[in-house]
């Protein structure tokens, strides 16, 4: 069963400035070593960073009909299977969110163009898969 | 206007509004809800505060609602700067 969608677009200029700055706490408030180190290792960080940003704030959208408040920047972390597909790992008070409201599984689609990166969410759970009407 | 809600306002005004344009806020003014600091700002909004005032604000703390206006903001950083 669905139990909540979320879809969002960052501009990787953005994550260009951010890179740029000379407060490192910015990026670390945002993204975890390892994300960082990932999007460091390609060929346009920005638009990598871009893009795990927006699948943050797609989380944050799916999650929304919980009541809690604050940020999850830190508790949502986009990683890569072997396989390179991207997956989101939840931890602290975002996996404490979705376990509230029953999510066992979250999917999530990233893609790029020029300096767009759009992400997709869904949250899966209660149920053994998505049904139609 | 007190010294703290004033270096906030200088600071959204500063980073977040059009140089060129005629919109105008005051430390009441809708930031969030009203479309002029997004999420993204938000997070260089955060670092400023924890910077300029050396706090560190919990991501629980770091809600829309919180930062929905510079009124909000510096009544969140006086409570932070108290430890509460």
């Amino acid at each position: 069963m669905i139990l909540g969608t979320g879809i969002d677009i960052c501009d990787a200029a953005r994550l260009q400035e951010w890179l740029a700055s000379p407060d490192p706490g910015l990026m670390a408030s945002v993204f975890t070593p390892a994300e960082v180190a990932y999007c460091s290792s390609k060929r346009s960080p920005a638009l990598h960073l871009a893009a795990r940003y927006a699948a943050k704030e797609a989380v944050v959208k799916a999650l929304s009909a919980s009541p809690a408040t604050g940020s999850f920047w830190l508790d949502i972390e986009i990683v890569n299977a072997p396989g390179g597909q991207p997956e989101v790992r939840l931890r602290g008070r975002a996996a404490d969110v979705a376990a509230g409201l029953g999510v066992s599984r979250v999917w999530v689609s990233l893609t790029h163009v020029e300096s767009m990166a759009v992400a997709s969410v869904i949250l899966e759970g209660g149920g053994d898969s998505a049904s139609l009407p | 206007m007190d010294e703290l809600k004033k270096a906030i306002l200088d600071y959204v005004v500063h980073e977040y509004l059009d140089e060129d344009g005629d919109e105008t806020i005051t430390a009441d003014t809708q930031l969030i809800s009203g479309g002029i600091v997004d999420s993204f700002s938000m997070v260089s909004l955060k670092r400023f505060l924890e910077k300029k005032y050396a706090i560190s604000i919990p991501d629980r703390d770091a809600s829309p609602e919180a930062f929905d206006s510079v009124t909000r903001i510096a009544a969140l950083v006086q409570r932070l700067q108290q430890g509460k």
